[in-house]
């Protein structure tokens, strides 16, 4: 999901998205780089990453991964499930404080 | 599907990884040199934080392609270059089963044909062979099974069992179509052959009741499937037309449908000659209406829900007021006492006949099957026989295993190695 929401903002290629993941969570999610790229094989595979070769920012080639339709839908209903499962324990905290 | 596409693009995706993480690791090394790490330094780093090459890229395969169809298609590579290796031991093995598959179908595709086939009928299970069993005090000619044409259509009348009953007898007749003429297999039926089967025309129309009441009056004739294909052309416009059947005209009135063979699995027939006309077309015979020449085959079809036992049991009492009948009958043959009792104790035995009558069946009925489980042995020789070269050369192979097995490879994954092989 991570992985999808980061594409989502714009096409990045895997050294890219590992930055950012370190960048956003503030190392909190330590991503292993070598788990990263398997998932977005994977991803792909699924449909839900377009992947093409492109320039890069220091001039040199490197593959993009970019979100497709199916992969926004997919996205948008993982978001859904991640803030149904945050909101039900974010509830449950505070039942238990509150009582 | 997917999948198995990426394996015939592999080589694309692998250089294709190769360099998403090469770049990977010079900008991860550009960036801590940035940060002011040294030449080696940055690079040792930047492998670190990456984990090893060959792990990412083996779990990357995993992702293109499942890693048991993986090892599978590795697998099978393995068996055809060993089998390749050793030729003399994959001919044997492959000889060996090919002679064994080879032999086993085409006897079962002939038992299949002769035991096995239903009638193309309707409900062919309902079809049985009626047969006289004991003296009927008659002369006949043919083969098996056979009573007098007007037995036949006294069965006919006991609706209460029988939906109906046909009769039919095979004959060589003389043929001519146009100037030559030459030897043909035709078949004598009762005008209700084919409404009892259930059989109907591909082309025209098949006899019927109507074309078997009055002697030598109906000269119609119907030609199988088969005749009319290899012999006419498959002609559209045969109907109406008129051939010589030994030197009497008939007239042509349909083609039977295309899967219907006669109901004899031995003998096809040409064509189809209401029994009416006998007579003229079997030279010399005259014993249509005589109840004591034999020389049909009697089938009928049960009513539904009528069981074989029950109607061979309530068929007895008609059975045998018709035996007493017939030895009233002027023209019945002064014969022993002895003899006439043998007439009297006479009955009749039904016998289901879902593949029709078939004298090739009754003849090869015990020695096709004692073939088949010939070939069936035959066929257990020779995967024992493969079996046996497989093992041997297992047993060969026990240092090559066991160095794998030495080197980690576990006993499941070698167990699928050989597996794979024997497929």
């Amino acid at each position: 999901m991570l992985i999808l929401h980061i594409v989502s903002l714009q096409p990045a290629h895997g050294y890219g998205i590992a930055q950012r993941l370190d960048q956003i969570s503030r190392s909190v999610v330590q991503v292993n780089q070598g788990s990263l790229y398997p998932a977005l094989h994977r991803l792909e595979q699924k449909g839900w990453l377009r992947a093409e070769w492109k320039q890069s920012e220091t001039g040199r080639e490197a593959k993009f991964y970019a979100l497709t339709a199916s992969g926004r839908k997919q996205l948008a209903a993982e978001k859904d499930s991640w803030a149904r499962l945050a909101g039900a324990v974010q509830l449950i905290f505070s039942e238990g404080s509150g009582s | 599907m997917r999948q198995l596409a990426n394996w015939f693009r592999r080589k694309k995706l692998e250089s294709g990884l190769d360099r998403e993480l090469r770049y990977h690791l010079d900008r991860r090394i550009m960036d801590l040199e940035r940060a002011g790490l040294s030449a080696g330094g940055a690079r040792r780093q930047a492998r670190l934080e990456l984990g090893g090459v060959a792990q990412i890229q083996e779990d990357v395969r995993d992702v293109w392609l499942a890693r048991w169809l993986r090892d599978f298609v590795y697998d099978l590579r393995f068996s055809v270059r060993s089998f390749r290796r050793t030729p003399a031991f994959t001919i044997t093995s492959v000889l060996s089963l090919m002679l064994g598959i080879g032999a086993t179908s085409a006897i079962y595709s002939l038992v299949d044909q002769v035991l096995l086939h239903a009638l193309p009928a309707r409900q062919p299970e309902r079809l049985v062979l009626i047969d006289w069993k004991g003296d009927q005090v008659a002369s006949g000619f043919g083969s098996w099974n056979l009573m007098s044409y007007p037995i036949c259509r006294d069965l006919d009348q006991q609706k209460q069992f029988f939906e109906g009953v046909f009769c039919r007898a095979l004959t060589t007749i003389n043929l001519s179509t146009g100037g030559d003429s030459r030897a043909a297999t035709a078949e004598i039926v009762s005008g209700n052959y084919f409404s009892v089967l259930g059989v109907g025309p591909a082309l025209g129309q098949v006899l019927t009741n109507d074309d078997d009441r009055r002697p030598n009056a109906n000269p119609v004739t119907v030609l199988s499937n088969d005749f009319w294909k290899a012999q006419l052309g498959g002609a559209t416009d045969v109907v109406g037309r008129n051939m010589l059947v030994n030197r009497h005209r008939l007239t042509i009135i349909g083609v039977a449908a295309s899967t219907f063979r006669g109901i004899d699995v031995g003998e096809v027939p040409s064509l189809w000659i209401p029994a009416s006309m006998s007579t003229e077309v079997i030279p010399g015979f005259n014993g249509l209406h005589d109840r004591r020449t034999r020389w049909m085959q009697v089938l009928g079809r049960l009513r539904d829900g009528m069981t074989l036992q029950r109607a061979q049991a309530g068929l007895q009492p008609w059975f045998k007021a018709m035996l007493h009948e017939d030895m009233r009958r002027a023209g019945f043959p002064v014969i022993t006492p002895e003899r006439r009792q043998r007439f009297l104790n006479s009955s009749l035995v039904l016998t289901a006949a879902p593949q029709g009558h078939s004298t090739l069946r009754r003849r090869l009925l015990e020695p096709l099957w004692v073939l088949f489980a010939a070939t069936v042995v035959l066929l257990g020789l020779a995967c024992l026989n493969v079996s046996g070269l497989f093992l041997a050369r297992g047993s060969a192979r026990d240092r090559e295993i066991g160095t794998r097995l030495a080197l980690g490879a576990s006993r499941g994954r070698l167990g699928r190695q050989l597996l794979a092989t024997a497929c």
